[in-house]
């Protein structure tokens, strides 16, 4: 007859193996990310499988035409380069008159590979094959094509997590562009864990309309000058909050087409 | 249970969980997919012993946070979880693909809030539309559960678990 195992030896490997998961638990981030980072680079190629980098085969009519990747392309540049001309512009009001001192050095771009994309219920985030020793750290903001795709949410040493605007933890301050008044709006963008993001508590008494491009707002120390997100794609009143814009942003960029990134490094 | 076996099972099943091939099959714009490591837990906490399936629940949880992005959550919930599950199999024989689908959709459902918790707990982050997206994934995987089970069920003799026949191992 089979002897019965003893209750006491299933509660002790019952409260042993509670109490591992419960120092893995508090045991810090910074200290158990690189186990998260190990097995990304280790399975990196069985995980692509399934990922399409290649962007939908279309011949435009005539040489008059170009893809709607590439005018998106061409028309974030074009975002970009007015938002630093209004920067650099106010820069130089400011500073009219005043002796400068050495230049201060601008930011430098960090090109990374993408080595795999998670895009999955809640999360949506890139790994990329740059870390701390490239100048890396958390918060920097992350360039794919002329866009803001995301920021780096945490690094190793030669690997980094970048969350994607649409990642639902993911918040960040933007700025809105008012065409007829030629003025920013600044709120705050929420990632809804789809293919798009939110800008929560903006009154209707802001003209908001589709079409508006939307910038990561410039933060010292890590982006010094707007640079685009994306498009208002819906706007609405809110159901919960009639006196608030219910607002739909689409990013400018298909982050799953994605191969390379930029990421922008600030000196210290 | 042959644990060398049963690791290979978990590494591929974490794989897929962590993979882009699921998205293939996933639902809506927030790409709720199955939860392969969910279904397994379930399966192994309701058919094997009771103190392999607790170190098999705390395996999968443990599997689950490192294809993730923090350690510990999935540990402790899917621990919890399945550890509990598996005094209950004593009460409650999972034939029926109902039965079956059910114990996986209150499992996943539990271990979603646990693992919401302890996430927020260990890195302060909140996320929005938690709720739709876990119990949108709980459900997913209570219909694709009993399919996966049958495939789980016919490997139950490769992994070494012994499958329980109604009132014949009851009780151990």
């Amino acid at each position: 007859m089979a002897r019965k195992q003893p209750k006491s030896s299933r509660a002790t490997l019952f409260a042993g193996l509670l109490i591992a998961g419960l120092v893995l638990l508090l045991l810090p981030q910074s200290v158990t990310k690189g186990l998260n980072f190990l097995f990304a680079r280790l399975f990196n190629p069985v995980l692509s499988i399934g990922r399409n980098t290649d962007p939908p085969i279309f011949k435009p009519a005539s040489a008059d035409f170009v893809t709607r990747a590439e005018y998106n392309r061409l028309q974030a540049a074009y975002d970009n380069v007015r938002a630093a001309l209004i920067t650099e512009h106010e820069r130089y009001e400011k500073l009219a008159g005043l002796r400068s001192s050495l230049p201060k050095p601008g930011p430098k771009l960090a090109l990374a590979e993408v080595m795999n994309i998670s895009i999955g219920g809640l999360r949506r985030e890139l790994i990329i094959n740059k870390g701390d020793i490239d100048g890396l750290k958390a918060g920097q903001y992350v360039l794919g094509g002329n866009g803001i795709v995301g920021t780096v949410s945490e690094t190793s040493q030669a690997t980094a997590r970048v969350r994607l605007v649409t990642d639902a933890s993911h918040k960040i301050k933007v700025a809105v562009w008012q065409a007829d008044k030629k003025r920013y709006i600044y709120a705050r963008i929420d990632g809804d864990g789809t293919d798009s993001a939110k800008i929560p508590f903006i009154s209707r008494e802001y003209k908001i309309r589709p079409g508006d491009t939307v910038y990561a707002a410039a933060v010292p120390g890590f982006l010094e000058s707007p640079m685009v997100i994306g498009r208002i794609i819906q706007v609405g009143p809110d159901e919960k909050e009639p006196l608030l814009w219910d607002i739909t942003v689409e990013p400018v960029q298909n982050v799953e087409l994605l191969a390379r990134v930029a990421v922008i490094v600030t000196d210290p | 249970m042959r644990w060398f076996r049963f690791s290979i099972l978990l590494l591929v099943f974490t794989l897929l969980g962590a993979g882009n091939l699921l998205n293939t099959i996933s639902l809506s714009d927030f790409n709720i997919r199955p939860e392969l490591l969910l279904i397994l837990l379930v399966f192994l906490a309701v058919n094997c012993e009771t103190s392999e399936a607790i170190v098999a629940s705390f395996a999968v949880g443990f599997a689950a946070d490192i294809s993730g992005s923090a350690i510990g959550p999935f540990t402790i919930s899917f621990g919890l979880v399945g550890s509990l599950i598996s005094q209950m199999h004593k009460v409650v024989i999972m034939k029926r693909m109902v039965h079956q689908a059910t114990a996986i959709f209150v499992a996943g459902a539990i271990a979603g809030v646990l693992v919401q918790f302890l996430t927020f707990f260990k890195t302060g982050e909140t996320a929005s539309n938690v709720y739709v997206v876990l119990l949108g994934s709980c459900f997913y995987s209570a219909v694709i559960g009993p399919v996966i089970w049958l495939v789980l069920s016919g490997l139950s003799g490769w992994l070494g678990v012994r499958k329980h026949r109604f009132g014949r191992f009851a009780g151990r």
